[in-house]
């Protein structure tokens, strides 16, 4: 526990001590903020088109849900960044330390493997999650301005669904940056294979069989959707444990691997 | 303390290390010396728990290399060749983290941060970041990094490679004074390095070790030609011309002091024995009639020839000229 605590503390620095995570964070928020723009004003556009069509024929129209137009397409604008944002924190998590040998520090350090797979996971995490906190903002900005008010139900859902979006992908990340010692690569890959699982169930769409079946279950996206639109439902939750106890248990392999490959 | 039995490595198929034997007591400093590519990195991975070995036993403290790494992991204190440092780190706050990587807290630490910051001459650069210091603090820090917890096991690779002479003094000392109480593992390809630091030396070569012993041991071992140091309180020239009329002897050299002579001859004559009578008979006192110390260089550069002679192979004969060229300067 005390060897967790300690590297955690040391990512948690890393990070934070880091300029160049600043501007990860800027533009984070910057190309949310962005999507946030894009989708309200849309969404007011809209809006006034249907108070114009219901002047100039006097028919009531049901009202605009704000959930609908905008909290359900923010999030998926916030999921697709979160495929770009994973790569960049997790490239560097093991691979940096290869490439500098502080892994043989560690490694002859006394503490367990698991325990250091276990600090990485959590500071990824962390850092992944205040990220995620920061768009909140936008969503107070939402019910402000939206007369009726927010319905906060799937907000928080919405949310779950980032949260275990992150809990998959991360341990990914991490994976895939133990295999190698060049941040770079492993950012690439880290983002091609999340890519592809995000985008894999699209060619279920026409298709049906058995196979058709499980690419559509290994793809993220539609596991993700669920969340979106305020649908908890267990096959996802396991869905996403699945992908995270596997990555984290492949990581704890590659590591223990670096001995053997004698670096 | 140190216990390494028939250890073995392969890389792939390379063998680099061929059943390694040695054994280091409680405080002792045992040298490990050989040119590069000997086997001395991959001997203090396997040491420290960072490589498997292919084959053999090894132990710390009687604790199993492989069965009880964490253990033997507690007791070791290691400086790599090239040390791992966090360069985006600050020299202090790197020390922290290991040593509560190490289980160090509170005053404990405090006190031991302070203890590396002096004896690693370290407090100049204290607040830098790392990524700004020289070689030689670089090299300094990650001594302070394996010391900072007190093992009784410290393993250093090559600790003075890239300091400036000051400090390779400085650093040598300072293993020097870790001794005794600390056992002491350190790698080098510098002779004199060895015979300074060092209580026994082993010497390696290409994944063997192929003499152990303290460096006067090892001298011993190869000193093939007999000589004496003689000096006795006669006048000079006579002393010069009864030496020369001894049995056996086949010359006198005269040494950097006048009255003083090196004294060689073949290894069957009691020489010495002669030299006494002589000095009796003649009335002169004896002031100096000591063998002459073979130096470690030159030990070592007759054991690795002597090895070469088995081998035939070109190749290897150029690379280890090369390497002998590195070594014998420092
Ligand atoms: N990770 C590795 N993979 C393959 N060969 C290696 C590796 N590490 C060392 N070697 C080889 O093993 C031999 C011994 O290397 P090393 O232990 O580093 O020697 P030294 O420290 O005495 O210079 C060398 O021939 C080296 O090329
Ligand atoms: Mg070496």
């Amino acid at each position: 526990m005390r060897a967790i605590w300690c590297i955690f503390k040391k990512e948690i620095f890393q990070f934070f001590s880091a300029p160049a995570s600043y501007g990860i964070i800027a533009v984070f928020l910057a190309v949310s903020g962005f999507f946030f723009y894009n989708i309200t004003s849309y969404f007011a556009m809209q809006c006034i088109q249907a108070i114009q069509y219901q002047s100039s024929y006097n028919i009531p129209l049901p009202p605009m849900n704000v959930n609908q137009w905008v909290v359900r397409p923010f999030f998926h604008n916030l999921a697709i960044l979160v495929i770009f944002l994973i790569p960049i924190i997790t490239m560097r998590s093991y691979a940096a330390e290869r490439n500098y040998g502080t892994s043989e520090l560690l490694l002859t350090s006394p503490i367990r493997t698991a325990h250091l797979v276990y600090a990485k996971l959590a500071s990824g995490f962390i850092i992944f999650i205040a990220l995620i906190v920061l768009t909140f903002l936008f969503q107070i900005i939402i019910d402000i301005f939206t007369p009726s008010g927010l319905d906060w139900g799937p907000v928080w859902s919405g949310y779950l669904g980032l949260l275990l979006l992150g809990l998959a992908a991360i341990p990914v990340g991490q994976f895939i940056s133990s295999l190698t010692k060049n941040q770079i690569v492993a950012a690439f890959m880290t983002f091609a294979v999340l890519l592809i699982l995000w985008i894999v169930d699209w060619s279920t769409l026409f298709s049906s069989g058995i196979l058709s079946k499980i690419v559509g279950y290994i793809g993220l996206s539609k596991h993700f959707s669920n969340f979106a639109r305020g649908i908890i439902d267990t096959s996802d939750a396991i869905y996403f444990a699945s992908v995270f106890v596997l990555s984290v248990f492949l990581t704890h392999q590659s590591v223990q691997s670096w001995r053997w490959r004698g670096a | 303390m140190i216990k390494a039995e028939n250890v073995e490595k392969y890389y792939g198929k390379f063998k680099a290390l061929d059943g390694i034997t040695f054994e280091a007591e409680r405080g002792e400093i045992l040298g490990l010396l050989g040119p590069n590519g000997a086997g001395k990195t991959t001997t203090m991975r396997i040491l420290t728990t960072y490589l498997p070995p292919s084959g053999g036993k090894l132990s710390v403290d009687g604790k199993d290399v492989v069965k009880d790494a964490i253990e033997v992991r507690k007791r070791i204190g290691y400086m790599p060749e090239n040390p791992p440092l966090y360069v985006d780190m600050r020299v202090e706050k790197f020390l922290k983290f290991v040593g509560e990587l190490r289980g160090l807290s509170g005053k404990k630490l405090k006190e031991r941060l302070g203890y590396v910051r002096e004896v690693c001459q370290i407090e100049e650069v204290w607040h830098n970041f790392i990524s700004q210091l020289s070689k030689g603090y670089r090299q300094r820090v990650g001594l302070a990094s394996a010391l900072i917890s007190d093992p009784p096991v410290i393993i250093l690779d090559e600790p003075t490679i890239g300091l400036d002479p000051k400090q390779i003094r400085y650093t040598r000392e300072l293993i020097k004074n870790l001794g005794g109480t600390h056992t002491v593992l350190l790698s080098t390809h510098i002779l004199p390095e060895a015979e300074m630091t060092c209580d026994r030396v082993a010497i390696i070569d290409r994944g063997k070790i192929i003499a152990i012993g303290t460096p006067s041991e090892l001298a011993e071992k190869i000193r093939k030609v007999n000589a004496v140091r003689v000096e006795l309180s006669g006048p000079p020239n006579e002393v010069y011309k009864a030496l020369l009329d001894l049995d056996g002897v086949s010359q006198v050299i005269p040494q950097e002091r006048n009255g003083v002579y090196l004294v060689q001859f073949e290894p069957q004559w009691k020489t010495r024995e002669q030299i006494t009578k002589l000095a009796a008979e003649q009335n002169w006192h004896i002031l100096e009639l000591s063998p002459r110390e073979a130096s470690l260089e030159e030990v070592f550069l007759e054991i690795v020839a002597e090895e070469e002679h088995k081998k035939t192979d070109d190749e290897t004969q150029i690379q280890k000229n090369i390497q002998r060229d590195d070594t014998v300067g420092e």
